[in-house]
């Protein structure tokens, strides 16, 4: 294989399912999922006393 | 049907049109998934129609109870079995005959069909019996009967072994052709296939837990998390039909007129911002939300999100002007329109794609950014504009697209002659001016407060009441007489389809071609100038018309919550 055969790299990146397939996972998993639920993780709960009120007992 | 058995190649067929080689075996899953889809398209419609009757109030036809059992039935059946449905069967059919490979595996692509309709039977017998009155995003604590969940859980493991099998397909093709690009079509069911992958492992995170809360063998569904994670569901299965349908757009414009991008590049750089920035946008299902913070909300429904809506612009240029170039090549060379004026009118498939496009973008697309962005979300949520704008995205968008390539199916795949040919030519107009007059009124009916998923807005009988805007009731009129028109312009359509396919007269060659393939027009390698100066005219209206729907928005915000 010769050096000029070669294809440019953003045409590689371009062409390379699996690395997109990689990037479109790992993004959104980061960005989205796994952050907003640590945000949902640390929310604390809902004090006894706020929460019987609401129910009305 | 011809079957070309030298070369031991036994299972090819070679189209006697398009020149394509195709897998046979491959075009046998192809069929039946889209078979599949139209029959859930037909539920879907027969629900709208009863949907329709029960929210225009002066009708009110169904009783609670089974108001919100048919808006499960149409959310589900719409939403996701006929548009998932019909891309599994362009995933299976692009991977193939457009790449001239043979299917990687036949077994695994019929084993994920029939877990498919099995998940598609389960779910449809479950909300038809009253035993998933959940709607659509059956939010916990909403409890459905087991069966329900696990119909959805088998529809996605199906989905993802066809899934798994386009990837496969794409690898013999890398294989047999190495150093090549994929075709631009082809390229844009890979960025779907991408992004349907994150989709169904969403979809199995959240539905296997759910499915062991309803056996009891889980205790609780935390609803934050359920929402959090449904909507990696909800959303970027969206984003899967808008890949989907860009790609159909692509696809279409190059059969009915022979036109290919301008610049193939950045047509394939807009699907990438699709696959890495767009899913994210989940978000927006969750900007009333109380568990995740204002800084997860805006960076997910904005900077990130924003790329995406860049993308869109990108292939809302690319295709108008891939037809435009392909029309002034041909010399229609007058002024700004004529190459618009001169096409192929009368081809459904063009008129459908042309209205999708228009649709998609002027109603779907900008109420989509306002609808999604933090600020101005709260204008909109939950009212019936939510609905408004997703029908003018994926009814007006979608649908529509894949109802307009359908027409080259019957022929090219069904090996069929398409029935009342003469007839097809209406069903873009009647199905598209439908879907166009129902989501602007939908949209404007939500701007004065009228809630989606609302069986009975008079609130009769409740504790207070309210009266709405007289003006309403005349939006109301128009959201029934855009409704019926949709409707019927379904109806043809299917029954066209369902006449062709199963009754209708074989395809025997090219001289049974009825709807006009067009010839391809060789692009240039370079441009001088301007090649499309009539698409650019429409883009800037189209921009113009964006600014002025944000400065309104943020006009109806501030009068909300003065600002002073
Ligand atoms: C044939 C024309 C159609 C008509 C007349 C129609 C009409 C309606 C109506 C009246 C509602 C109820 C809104 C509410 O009460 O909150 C609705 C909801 C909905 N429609 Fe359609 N629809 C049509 C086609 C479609 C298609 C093709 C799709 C998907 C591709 C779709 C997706 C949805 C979804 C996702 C909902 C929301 C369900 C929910 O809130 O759970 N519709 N539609
Ligand atoms: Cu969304």
């Amino acid at each position: 294989m010769s050096e000029e055969k070669k294809a440019p790299f953003l045409q590689l990146v371009f062409d390379d399912f699996i690395l997109l397939l990689f990037l479109g996972v790992a993004i959104y998993a980061v960005s989205y999922l796994i952050w907003g639920l640590i945000e949902i993780a640390w929310t604390p709960p809902i004090p006894d006393e706020i929460k019987e009120a609401l129910l009305g007992r | 049907m011809a079957v070309a058995t030298h070369g031991g190649e036994q299972w090819f067929r070679t189209c006697d049109v398009t020149g394509f080689k195709v897998d046979v075996r491959a075009e046998r899953i192809a069929k039946v998934n889209a078979v599949m889809a139209v029959v859930s398209f037909l539920i879907a419609v027969i629900a709208a129609l009863l949907l329709v009757l029960t929210r225009w109030q002066i009708i009110h036809l169904l009783p609670v109870d089974w108001y919100y059992r048919v808006l499960t039935l149409h959310g589900l059946d719409a939403l996701v079995f006929w548009i998932i449905f019909f891309e599994l069967a362009a995933l299976v059919f692009g991977s193939t005959a457009f790449l001239n490979t043979r299917m990687s595996s036949p077994f695994v692509g019929w084993t994920g069909t029939a877990l498919a309709i099995l998940g598609f039977l389960m779910v449809n017998y479950m909300i038809l019996t009253g035993n998933a009155d959940v709607l659509m995003t059956s939010y916990a604590p909403l409890k459905a009967h087991p069966l329900f969940y696990l119909g959805m859980i088998l529809f996605a493991v199906g989905a993802l072994l066809i899934v798994s099998t386009f990837f496969a397909n794409l690898m013999i093709w890398r294989r047999e052709n190495p150093g090549q690009s994929l075709p631009l079509f082809v390229y844009g069911l890979m960025a779907a296939a991408i992004i349907a992958v994150i989709t169904i492992v969403s979809g199995a995170i959240i539905y296997i837990p759910t499915f062991l809360w309803s056996l009891g063998i889980i205790k609780d569904i935390d609803p934050a998390v359920y929402k959090l994670v449904w909507w990696g569901l909800g959303h970027p299965s969206q984003q899967i039909n808008v890949s989907a349908h860009v790609a159909v757009w692509y696809l279409l414009a190059f059969l009915t007129v022979g036109g290919q991008s301008i610049n193939e590049k950045i047509s394939r750089f807009a699907f990438i911002l699709y696959i890495v920035a767009i899913n994210v946008a989940s978000a927006h299902h969750l900007l009333v939300d109380p568990a995740v913070s204002p800084v997860w909300k805006v960076w997910n429904t904005s900077y990130v999100m924003y790329l995406a809506v860049f993308a869109s612009m990108i292939h809302a240029f690319a295709v108008p002007s891939a037809i435009e170039v392909a029309q002034r090549k041909r010399g229609y060379t007058k002024g700004l329109f004529e190459w618009l004026k001169r096409a192929p009118w009368g081809n459904p498939a063009f008129s459908g794609l042309m209205l999708s496009m228009i649709i998609f973008g002027f109603i779907g697309g900008i109420t989509g950014v306002v609808n999604g962005m933090e600020q101005t979300n709260i204008i909109a949520h939950n009212t019936l504009s939510v609905p408004g704008h997703f029908k003018g995205a994926v009814v007006g968008g979608t649908a529509l697209a894949f109802m307009s390539v359908t027409y080259y199916l019957i022929p090219l795949l069904f090996r069929k002659k398409i029935a009342f040919y003469g007839v097809a030519k209406y069903v873009p107009w009647i199905f598209g001016i439908g879907v166009a007059i129902l989501a602007v009124s939908m949209y404007i009916l939500g701007a004065f407060g009228i809630p989606r998923r609302h069986w009975d807005i008079t609130f009769s009988g409740g504790p207070f009441t309210f009266t709405y805007n007289p003006v309403t009731d005349f939006f109301w009129a128009l959201f029934g007489i855009g409704g019926l028109l949709a409707v019927v312009g379904a109806l043809i359509w299917i029954v066209q389809v369902v006449v062709s396919v199963f009754f209708g007269q074989p395809f025997r060659g090219p001289q049974d071609l009825q709807i006009p393939i067009a010839e391809p027009v060789q692009m240039d390698e370079e441009h001088k100038g301007f090649a499309a100066p009539g698409t650019f005219v429409l883009v800037l209206l189209f921009i113009v018309a964006f600014i002025i729907f944000v400065a309104l928005n943020y006009g109806w915000l501030s009068a909300m919550w003065e600002v002073r």
